[in-house]
C-alpha cells in the first residue's frame, strides 16, 4: 500500500485469566483496503478486534491512528476516532426498536435532555432503505425481528456514523444469499470511498471476493499473512485448521 | 415508542385493544373501581376519593424512582432501612438541633441521594449484585437508625413541618397535589429524555450499552441517587403525615412498591419503565386496601385476598404480554403479506 | 457514654459497700447480683438504671445485706454475652439476671450459670419456659393488660351511662398471638354486654403508625358512627390520633398499650384517651425477686411486674408526677 495506514496495531496481547486470547499480534489498515482476519472458533479474531474497538482493554501493545498513538480505554474513544465495530453478537439492545438502537448512546437532542425521535426516526430509515429495503419494522423491539433484520441494523448503525475504519465481526452470518449481496456491495462502496475495513468472517470465499490482504490466526498468534491475489485456498485452509502452511512459508507464519 | 400504526390498520378495536393491554393496570384499575362503587356506597365519595389519593402518595413517590431501579434491571431492598433512617434525621435535625425545615428537608434528599450513590458505587465498583449489595446496605442503613436513635421515635416536630401533610388546597392535600408534577417528570424522563432511553436500554442489555460508549457506572450512579432522592422525599411525607418520626416507618413499603411497580407493567427484570402503569399499579393497591376497609372485609381475609389479587394482576402481566406478541407477531405477519402482494 | 456511667455508679457502690463491709464484716451477708443484659439501649437503660436504684435504698434501709450489683453490657452480641456470663461466674454471684440477646444463641450462657449452680432470673423468658430459668420474669403480662382494660372499659361505662361503645379494633401483626387478647379481651366484655359494646370493625395495624392511620381514615367514612378505636400499641394509636386530628374528630376514644413517652404525653394532650402497660420505673423489683430467690423466700417459677397502669385523662398528672419523684 502506498497510502500511510490508518489504523497500526503493534505488538497487541491478551489473556483472560489462564488463556492468552491474543498474543503479540501486529495489524495495519490502510484507506480503502480490506483485511480479511481469518481463524478457527477461539483463534483470538473478536479479542482483537474488540480491543481496537475500546470494548476490551490489551495487556500490552499500542494502537496508533494515523501515525500518533492513540489511548482507546472505552468504546467511546474508538468511536471518536471513526472507528465503528459491528459486534458478533450485534451488541443490540432486544427491548428497543431499531431506531434507538441504531442511535443507542449517540442520541439526536432537542434542548440537550430530549430525545429528537423524529429526526431520528428519519434518518434511520434512510441509511435502512440504502441496505437492506425490505427491511422496514424500524420501530418493533429488535427482538421480534430475523437475524437478517437485526444484523441490518448493527450495519446500518456502523455505516451511518461515517467509519474511518470499519470492524466487521462475522455480517453476514445471518444473513440469506441476497442480503449477503448486498453486503458485499456496501463493503465495496466503503472500500472506495477510502474506508479501511477490517473483515471477520468464516466464509472464505467471501474473504477472497473482498479482502486485499488476509491474516490468519491461531491459538492468538498471527500464523500467516497474504495478498489475496497470490494466496490460494489451500494455503489459507491449511493455515486455519492446522496453523501452518502444508507448504511451509516461515515467512509467512512469523507470528 | 411502540408503533400503533400498524394495528391502526386492522382497525379501531385492536388499536384499544393494544392500548388497554398495554396499559392493563389502568385497566384492572378501573374495573375495580367500578366494583368497588357498586358493592360500598362510601368509595365514590369525594372525601373518600381524597383520602385514598392521600394514602398512596408515599408508596406513589418512591415507587416512581423504584421504576427506574427496576427498569435498570437492578433491585434495591434497601428501601425500607433508607426511608427510616432519613425520616429520623431529619426529625431529629429539626427538633434537636433547631435546624430551619427547609434545610432539613434538603439534607435528607441529600442523604438519600448520598445513600443511593453508596449502593450504585458498591454494585459498579465491586461487580455485586444490588440484590446482594442492598440487603446488606439496607441492613446498615437500620443499624445506623437503631444506634442514632436508641429505638425512641422523634415527636414535637415543627409545626411548619406538620403543615406539609396538614395543608390542603380546596378540599385536596398538599402532598397529592405535589404528586401530579412528580408523576409528570417521571413520566417525561422515562419517555422522552436520553437518560431514560438509556435506563431502558442498560435493562434490556448492558453489554450493548457498554459498547454503545455510554457510561454504566455514572449511569447507575444517577438512576440509584434519583431514587434515594425519591425515597427521602416519601420519608419526609410519611414523617409529617405520621407527625413523628417512627423507627419501623417504612418497612412495610418494599413488598407493596416492588408489587406495585410490576402490575405497573416494569418487569421485574427490567427493560422498560412504564411510570403511568406504575401511578395506577400504586392506586391498584391503594384500592384494594381502601375498599376492603370500608367494606369491612374480615381482617384475616384482607390478607389473603390481597395475595390473591396480586397473584391475579401478575399473571394477567404475563398473559397479556404473551398476547401482546402474538399480536405484534400477526400484524408483522399481516404486512409481509401485504407487501408480498 | 451510658456505659461509663453505669460502670461508674457500679464503682461507687462498690467502694461504699467495702467500706461499710470492714466495719460489718462479722454480722453482714454479702450478695452478688449479676446482670446479663442483651444491649442498654433506651428502654434496658431505664429499667438497669431503676435497678441500681433499688440496689441503693436496699443498701440503705438493710443493715443485715450489702448487694453488689454488677452489669455486663452484650451490645446485642450473642457471643460476648456468652463471655460476659462466664467472666460474671469467676465473680461467683448468687443469682444471675438474664435478658437474652438471642434466645437459641445466648442458651450456653445460661447452661454456664446453671452449671455452676447459679440461680437465672429471666428477664426475657421464653415461651414455654426454659429449664434453665429458675423465675420467669415479666415485665409485661398480657392478662393484667386485658384485665385493664376491660376494667376501664367498665368504668366509662359506669361514668357515661348512656353511652354505647361502638369499637374499632387494630390488631399489630397477625403472626404475633400474644397480643391479640389485648383486643380479644374486649371482644369477651363485648359479648357480655352487646347493648353497651359493639364491634364494627377489626383490622392488622402491622406495629406501623402509617397503616393505623389508612386504616382509621378508612373507617371514619365506613363507619360514621364509630367512636372508639382501641388499639395493640401506642405507636399505632399515634396513627390514629392523626387522623382524627386531621379530620377535626373529638368524640372518638383511642387507646394504645406500652405507656411510652409519647403515648402518655398525648394522653395529656387529650389526643390520645388511654395507654396501659408497666412503668419502667418499676422494674427496680428486678431486685427484690432477686433477693428473694437468694434467700429462699420467693418461690414461685414466675413474676409479673406489678402494677399496671391505666393512664388516661383523669390520673396522667398524678402519673407524670409520680415519675418524676
Ligand atoms: N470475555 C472473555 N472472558 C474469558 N475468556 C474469553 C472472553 N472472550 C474470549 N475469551 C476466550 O479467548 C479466546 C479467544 O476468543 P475469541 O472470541 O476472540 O475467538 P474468535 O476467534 O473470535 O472465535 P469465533 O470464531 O468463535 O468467534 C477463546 O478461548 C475464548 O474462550
Ligand atoms: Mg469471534
Amino acid at each position: 500500500m502506498t497510502t500511510a495506514p490508518l489504523v497500526e496495531l503493534e505488538n497487541i496481547s491478551k489473556a483472560f485469566g489462564g488463556v492468552q486470547a491474543v498474543d503479540n499480534v501486529s495489524l495495519t489498515v490502510s484507506p480503502g483496503e480490506v483485511i480479511g482476519l481469518l481463524g478457527h472458533n477461539g483463534a483470538g479474531k473478536s479479542t482483537l478486534i474488540r480491543i481496537l474497538s475500546g470494548a476490551h482493554t490489551a495487556d500490552s501493545g499500542r494502537i496508533l491512528v494515523g501515525g500518533t498513538e492513540a489511548t482507546i480505554t472505552s468504546p467511546k474513544d474508538a468511536k471518536a476516532i471513526g472507528i465503528e465495530t459491528i459486534y458478533q453478537t450485534l451488541a443490540l439492545a432486544d427491548n428497543l426498536d431499531a431506531v434507538s438502537n441504531l442511535f443507542l448512546g449517540r442520541e439526536r437532542r432537542r434542548f440537550g435532555i430530549f430525545n429528537d425521535r423524529r429526526t431520528m426516526v428519519r434518518e434511520t430509515t434512510e441509511i435502512c432503505a440504502q441496505i437492506n429495503p425490505r427491511f422496514t419494522n424500524l420501530q418493533t423491539p429488535v427482538r421480534n425481528l430475523s437475524g437478517g433484520q437485526r444484523q441490518t441494523i448493527a450495519i446500518a448503525r456502523a455505516v451511518y456514523f461515517n467509519a474511518r475504519v470499519l470492524i466487521m465481526d462475522e455480517p453476514t452470518a445471518a444473513l440469506g444469499p441476497g442480503e449477503t449481496a448486498m453486503v458485499k456491495d456496501l463493503i465495496q462502496q466503503l472500500k472506495s470511498k477510502g474506508v479501511g475495513i477490517i473483515l471477520i468472517s468464516h466464509d472464505i470465499e467471501d474473504v477472497f471476493d473482498l479482502a486485499d490482504r488476509m491474516v490468519v490466526m491461531a491459538g492468538g498468534r498471527v500464523v500467516g499473512r497474504l495478498n489475496t491475489h497470490e494466496a490460494t485456498r489451500e494455503q489459507v485452509l491449511s493455515l486455519i485448521i492446522m496453523g501452518a502452511e502444508t507448504k511451509p512459508n516461515p515467512a509467512a507464519a512469523r507470528p | 415508542m411502540t408503533n400503533l400504526t400498524g394495528s391502526a390498520e386492522h382497525g379501531g378495536i385492536a388499536a384499544l385493544r393494544r392500548v388497554l393491554l398495554l396499559n392493563k393496570a389502568v385497566l384492572f384499575a378501573l374495573i375495580l373501581a367500578v366494583v368497588l362503587s357498586v358493592a360500598s356506597p362510601y368509595f365514590l365519595l369525594q372525601q373518600n376519593i381524597v383520602a385514598l389519593l392521600e394514602q398512596i402518595v408515599v408508596m406513589t413517590i418512591v415507587a416512581l424512582g423504584y421504576t427506574l431501579v427496576l427498569a435498570t434491571g437492578e433491585i434495591d431492598l434497601s428501601v425500607g432501612g433508607m426511608i427510616a433512617l432519613i425520616g429520623f434525621v431529619i426529625a431529629k435535625l429539626m427538633t434537636t438541633y433547631g435546624v430551619p425545615v427547609p434545610v432539613a428537608i434538603i439534607a435528607g434528599m441529600a442523604l438519600g441521594a448520598a445513600c443511593g450513590a453508596l449502593n450504585a458505587t458498591m454494585v459498579s465498583r465491586f461487580g455485586l449484585p444490588s440484590f446482594i449489595v442492598t440487603l446488606a446496605t439496607g441492613a446498615l442503613f437500620t443499624g445506623i437508625l437503631y444506634i442514632l436513635s436508641n429505638l425512641v421515635p422523634v415527636s414535637n416536630l415543627p409545626p411548619g413541618f406538620l403543615a406539609i401533610s396538614r395543608t390542603k388546597i380546596g378540599p385536596i392535600p398538599l402532598p397529592v397535589i405535589l404528586l401530579v408534577p412528580v408523576v409528570i417528570g417521571f413520566y417525561v424522563v422515562a419517555t422522552k429524555t436520553v437518560f431514560g432511553q438509556h435506563v431502558i436500554a442498560l435493562g434490556g442489555n448492558p453489554e450493548a450499552v457498554r459498547v454503545a460508549g455510554i457510561n454504566i457506572t455514572r449511569l447507575r450512579l444517577k438512576v440509584f441517587m434519583i431514587a434515594g432522592a425519591c425515597y427521602a422525599v416519601a420519608a419526609v411525607l410519611l414523617t409529617a403525615r405520621s407527625a413523628s418520626a417512627q423507627i419501623g416507618a417504612g418497612s412495610n413499603l418494599l413488598l407493596i412498591v416492588i408489587t406495585a411497580v410490576v402490575i405497573g407493567g416494569t418487569p421485574l427484570l427490567g427493560g422498560k419503565a412504564n411510570m403511568i402503569g406504575t401511578l395506577f399499579g400504586c392506586l391498584i393497591l391503594g384500592m384494594i386496601s381502601n375498599g376492603m376497609n370500608l367494606l369491612g372485609v374480615n381482617a384475616n381475609y384482607q390478607i389473603a385476598v390481597q395475595g390473591l389479587l396480586i397473584l391475579f394482576a401478575l399473571v394477567l402481566d404475563i398473559e397479556s404480554t404473551k398476547l401482546l406478541l402474538r399480536l405484534d407477531k400477526r400484524s408483522m405477519l399481516r404486512r409481509r403479506q401485504a407487501g408480498a402482494l | 457514654m451510658v456505659f461509663t456511667r453505669t460502670c461508674f455508679r457500679a464503682f461507687t457502690f462498690s467502694v461504699a459497700l467495702m467500706a461499710s463491709g470492714l466495719a460489718h464484716a462479722e454480722d453482714v451477708r454479702t450478695i452478688k447480683i449479676a446482670f446479663s443484659v442483651d444491649v442498654l439501649d433506651d428502654t434496658q437503660n431505664a429499667a438497669t438504671q431503676a435497678m441500681h436504684k433499688r440496689v441503693d435504698e436496699l443498701n440503705a434501709s438493710r443493715k443485715d445485706v450489702k448487694i453488689e450489683f454488677d452489669v455486663y453490657d452484650a451490645q446485642g452480641s450473642v457471643d460476648k454475652q456468652i463471655s460476659d456470663v462466664q467472666t460474671a461466674l469467676i465473680k461467683q454471684p448468687n443469682v444471675l439476671i438474664f435478658s437474652a440477646v438471642d434466645s437459641v444463641g445466648s442458651l450456653p450462657a445460661m447452661q454456664a450459670a446453671k452449671d455452676a449452680g447459679v440461680p437465672i432470673l429471666d428477664r426475657r423468658p421464653t415461651s414455654p419456659v426454659s429449664d434453665l430459668t429458675t423465675v420467669a420474669f415479666y415485665s409485661s403480662d398480657e392478662n393484667r393488660y386485658s384485665k385493664a382494660t376491660t376494667e376501664w372499659i367498665k368504668g366509662y361505662l359506669k361514668a357515661h351511662p348512656d353511652s354505647v361503645l361502638k369499637i374499632g379494633a387494630i390488631y399489630g401483626a397477625p403472626a404475633q398471638t400474644a397480643q391479640l387478647l389485648r383486643i380479644d379481651a374486649i371482644k369477651a366484655l363485648a359479648a357480655e354486654m352487646p347493648d353497651r359494646i359493639q364491634f364494627v370493625a377489626e383490622g392488622y395495624g402491622n406495629w406501623l403508625t402509617a397503616t393505623a392511620q389508612n386504616l382509621s381514615q378508612d373507617w371514619l367514612l365506613a363507619y360514621p358512627d364509630i367512636n372508639y378505636i382501641a388499639t395493640a400499641n401506642d405507636i399505632m394509636a399515634l396513627g390514629v390520633s392523626n387522623t382524627l386530628i386531621s379530620a377535626g374528630r373529638k368524640d372518638i376514644l383511642v387507646s394504645g398499650y406500652d405507656l411510652t413517652p409519647d403515648g402518655v404525653q398525648r394522653v395529656k394532650d387529650g389526643t390520645q384517651s388511654l395507654t396501659i402497660g408497666t412503668s419502667i420505673a418499676d422494674n427496680g423489683k428486678t431486685i427484690d425477686v432477686a433477693l428473694g430467690i437468694v434467700d429462699g423466700s420467693f418461690k414461685d417459677k414466675t413474676y409479673y411486674l406489678d402494677p399496671v397502669y391505666a393512664v388516661d385523662a383523669g390520673n396522667v398528672d398524678d402519673f407524670l408526677a409520680g415519675k418524676i419523684k
